[in-house]
């Protein structure tokens, strides 16, 4: 039960860095899904310069809309909020960084080692673009997980 | 669920302790006042130097600050 | 020296041996005329039984010469090494596959001028390596980052 010596001030009880982790979740799957499903996929040995276009326009966009949210966030946040990252944070970044290791490392290894055998350098260069988003995905994530659920390190 | 193993009593002593506020604790030992609560809640349990940190702020022992129950 | 750093040295070794004479061979196979994509294939796949055997053979000597300490569970010390050393590993791997992710389709791209007489599907081959090599990178750094940690006393 809140007391009045709880007041939780401007802020919403919520981790500036569990924000962040949100705001990144949300970014990355409105900019690589429009991407993924309309990225032109050319005939192999014929590269479509219309990728160039989308690349540039999901990672831009997502880029943009990462630092603006980033700045509205500060601005709306106490500052020891957003200061130096604490021990619980550094414990719930390092716990979000092992698991998107791992997948990372599956990823590569079935992008960039098994399905090479039998399809198109292309394929492998988007295979491993999904991987990165597939990694950054999950480690923002694991961070929103264990913020909510709680993580002792 | 994380499991805590370690009980605590931090909210009892701020509140003896003139009423602090957990941004108030925080400050004092160096974290969030997100991650005072989460202690507080038992969703993360402090390393050994920051448990250490917070008795000596209550001016208590570390056993009546936090309680191992594994 | 603990068990598992003991363990560590000798998976930093192996990786830098094997891995450094698949990468020095397959450079100097791409660079050759007459690059033979089946070959370079029986190559990787030599390597990864070659460091498999090595790993194997050494851990399993270092277990039967410290049987008290292999079969000792990781101790909180083990544990926060090995959590540390995630996130330095993690940011080399993701910029390197980052990295990749923009200069591979330049790769294929500008494939005519650099091939040769090279088939097509070295292209693939080298994107995969590249990838590859990211990868034994990441576990380089990972490895190190323990080793380090372990000398340096945490």
């Amino acid at each position: 039960m809140a007391t009045h010596f709880d007041a939780p001030g401007r802020d919403s009880g919520m981790a500036w860095r569990e924000k962040r982790a949100w705001l990144g979740l949300a970014t990355l799957a409105i900019a690589y899904g429009i991407y993924f499903t309309n990225v032109p996929v050319p005939v192999d040995g014929l590269v479509d310069l219309r990728w160039l276009f989308w690349f540039a326009a999901a990672s831009l966009g997502q880029g943009l809309t990462f630092g603006l949210g980033i700045a509205l966030l500060r601005w709306r946040s106490p500052r020891g909020d957003y200061a130096a990252p604490d021990e619980r944070d550094r414990a719930i970044d390092r716990r979000a960084a092992a698991i998107a290791y791992y997948v990372l490392m599956v990823a590569v290894i079935w992008v960039g080692v098994i399905s090479p055998f039998g399809t198109s350098a292309w394929r492998i260069a988007q295979g491993s673009l999904l991987a990165i988003v597939t990694t950054e995905f999950v480690r923002y994530g694991a961070t929103v997980w264990s913020y909510r659920r709680g993580w002792h390190g | 669920m994380a499991r805590p193993q370690i009980a605590n009593q931090i909210r009892t002593l701020r509140f003896m302790a003139g009423e602090m506020t957990q941004a108030e604790l925080g400050d004092r030992i160096g974290m969030t006042r997100q991650t005072i609560a989460a202690i507080e809640q038992g969703k993360y349990s402090p390393s050994l130097e920051a448990a250490f940190r917070i008795a000596r702020v209550f001016g208590k022992p570390l056993e009546e600050v936090f309680q191992w129950e594994g | 020296m603990s068990f598992k750093e003991k363990v560590l040295w000798v998976s930093l070794a192996t990786t830098i041996g094997v891995w450094g004479w698949y990468f020095i061979g397959f450079v100097a196979a791409l660079a050759a005329p007459g690059f033979d994509p089946g070959a370079a294939t029986g190559r990787f796949l030599g390597a990864v039984f070659l460091l498999v055997v090595i790993q194997v053979v050494a851990i399993t000597a270092l277990a039967i010469w410290t049987p008290k300490e292999a079969s000792a569970a990781a101790d909180d010390r083990d544990r926060e090494f090995a959590r540390r050393a995630y996130v330095p590993a993690f940011v080399t791997l993701s910029l390197l596959v980052a990295t990749l992710t923009v200069v591979a389709p330049m790769t294929i791209m500008t494939a005519p001028a650099w091939l040769g007489a090279r088939p097509a599907i070295t292209v693939a081959i080298v994107i995969s390596n590249a990838l590859l090599l990211s990868l034994v990178l990441a576990e380089l750094v990972r490895s190190g980052t323990q080793l380090f940690l372990y000398r340096r006393g945490g």
